[in-house]
């Protein structure tokens, strides 16, 4: 490999290397925040409920794509069926869940969109990667409970044309607290859940199992979100 | 030539492998029973009675293959397609195997304690509890012969047993005949066993509470099974999401309630299957 070469690699690795960020790491509340209750406010804000999708991994080839959108068609449809709309209660029940620490809540009806707000880069530990300083404003709320809702239905992978699992129920998102005097996470916790139908999944048109499957992965997602500010 | 032979070869290597899976489609006859009918019921006895470890496959994913399939003929890629699937699978398989014969092992100390069961037993203690089910004298009564195939299940803490109750009932003198009225699935989950050492909680006082246990799961499986042939289980609740409690971890099962006593719930699954359940903490 001659010198020109190498520059030129080590360039595009420098420049591939940039994009790639550290994923953040579980954050605890932990007791001793709670005891500072009555100076706490927060704010609890929610993504948009995430539309459901059948996710086919793997199926990379434009090709290996068709045919295994055409080979899920059916379960695709009956997807379009399932209904999340019970998790826009969330943020009531994440705000009386707070309110047993001690500390009061306010619940923002809009829906936080994620994409809109700017980048933010600190060298304080844990520091969030967007900026929340416009919510700091809002109500006298110190600190600001994000419900991140990421993506849910089912996931089936793929290696080209052929699956390579059985169809599973997904549900993704992050829970977090940021607070809002430095823009760090108090706490924060990732969550991918992944459920598979008990014994035979194939049961067209309306996949009772998977639909369980479902509605169990929705259930334990549910479960992280309540609790996990309170540890 | 070596195409086909590859294909077929490949299918025989991989697809033997599969994992045991108790399933049945439920059928239910709404026609009326009459209250006079004569009710027999039989379990297959020279097996034994079935155990196996309860393992989930939440995380069976065969490894990917993302390389190029060979060029030439439409016959070729086809081959190739059809080698990959089978390799795929066979893999999948694989992995519900050793996972199962991993949850199998926590059979090892209940050995003894399973092969002292008796299907009679089993049976005996059905005709003693639920009303209902001996047979009626009257030869003008309507036959119904339930056959029942259970399968049971330790969890991995060993603290819950759970059985799998596959019911078949068929109206008329054959119990083998082809009028089958109930098909069904009865899942039953044991109380979670309040011990640090559940190994010594069923098998001491000379298996006891195992006995005990296995019998009052199979008693319970055998009522809700003739109520529901009875269609006394019919319900219009709403369908909604249950939580309850297996070895102190919340589990979840979408369905309809039918029926609530003496701190049990029963659901109606989503295929149709019925689900005893502790109702103890329970929501919604």
């Amino acid at each position: 490999m001659n010198i020109k070469s190498l520059a030129i690699s080590i360039l595009l690795f420098s420049l591939l290397g940039g994009c790639v960020t550290n994923p953040q790491g579980s954050v605890q509340t932990g007791e001793e925040f709670w005891k500072q209750n009555s100076q706490i406010k927060v704010g609890v804000v929610m993504t948009s409920l995430p539309t459901l999708d059948v996710f086919l991994p793997g199926a990379s080839c434009l090709l290996c794509l068709i045919a295994a959108e055409t080979a899920n068609s059916s379960l695709s449809k009956h997807v379009n069926t399932l209904s999340i709309q019970d998790l826009g209660e969330l943020k009531a029940a994440l705000a009386k869940n707070i309110e047993t620490k001690g500390a009061s809540t306010v619940i923002i009806d809009d829906a936080i969109d994620l994409k809109k707000l700017s980048k933010f880069k600190s060298k304080l530990e844990n520091s969030a990667v967007k900026d929340y300083s416009s919510y700091s404003n809002q109500d006298g709320i110190t600190h600001l409970a994000v419900i991140h809702l990421r993506s849910a239905g089912m996931n089936r992978t793929y290696a080209n044309y052929i699956p390579t699992s059985d169809p599973k129920a997904v549900f993704s998102g992050s829970i977090y607290m940021v607070d809002l005097a430095t823009n760090t996470y108090q706490s924060y916790e990732s969550f991918s859940i992944s459920k598979a139908a008990r014994s035979n999944w194939k049961e067209s048109p309306n996949f009772p199992a998977l639909t369980n499957a479902f509605y169990q992965a929705i259930e334990s997602g549910k479960e992280i979100i309540l609790n996990s500010l309170l540890r | 030539m070596r195409t086909p032979l590859l294909i077929i070869v490949s299918l025989f290597i991989f697809g033997c492998a599969s994992s045991k899976s108790p399933y049945i489609e439920h059928t239910q006859s709404l026609t009326e029973i009459p209250d006079n009918a004569s009710y027999h019921l039989t379990i297959p006895s020279s097996e034994g009675i079935p155990f196996s470890g309860l393992v989930s496959f939440d995380g069976v994913e065969a490894a990917g293959y993302n390389g190029l399939y060979p060029g030439g003929s439409g016959a070729v890629v086809i081959a190739a397609l059809l080698v990959h699937s089978a390799t795929v699978e066979s893999s999948k398989n694989r992995q519900k195997s050793e996972l199962q014969s991993k949850a199998d092992q926590i059979l090892v100390p209940y050995h003894s304690a399973i092969e002292n069961l008796s299907a009679i037993d089993l049976i005996n203690d059905t005709n003693m509890k639920i009303v209902g089910l001996n047979k009626n004298t009257d030869v003008n009564a309507t036959e119904i012969h339930v056959q029942s195939k259970p399968l049971y299940l330790i969890s991995e803490d060993e603290k819950t047993l759970v059985l799998r109750n596959i019911v078949i009932a068929h109206s008329g003198e054959d119990a083998n005949n082809d009028n089958v009225i109930y098909k069904n699935m009865i899942e039953v989950h044991s109380n979670t066993a309040s011990t640090d050492a559940p190994q010594s909680h069923w098998i001491s006082n000379d298996e006891e509470n195992f006995r005990n246990v296995v019998h009052s799961l199979y008693v319970e499986s055998i009522q809700l099974a003739m109520d529901d042939i009875k269609n006394a289980l019919l319900t219009d609740s709403p369908e909604k999401t249950f939580t309850y409690y297996q070895s102190n971890q919340k589990q979840y099962e979408r369905g309809s309630l039918v029926r609530q006593q003496e701190g049990r719930i029963a659901i109606r699954t989503l295929r149709g299957w019925l689900m005893s359940v502790p109702s103890s903490g329970l929501t919604p």
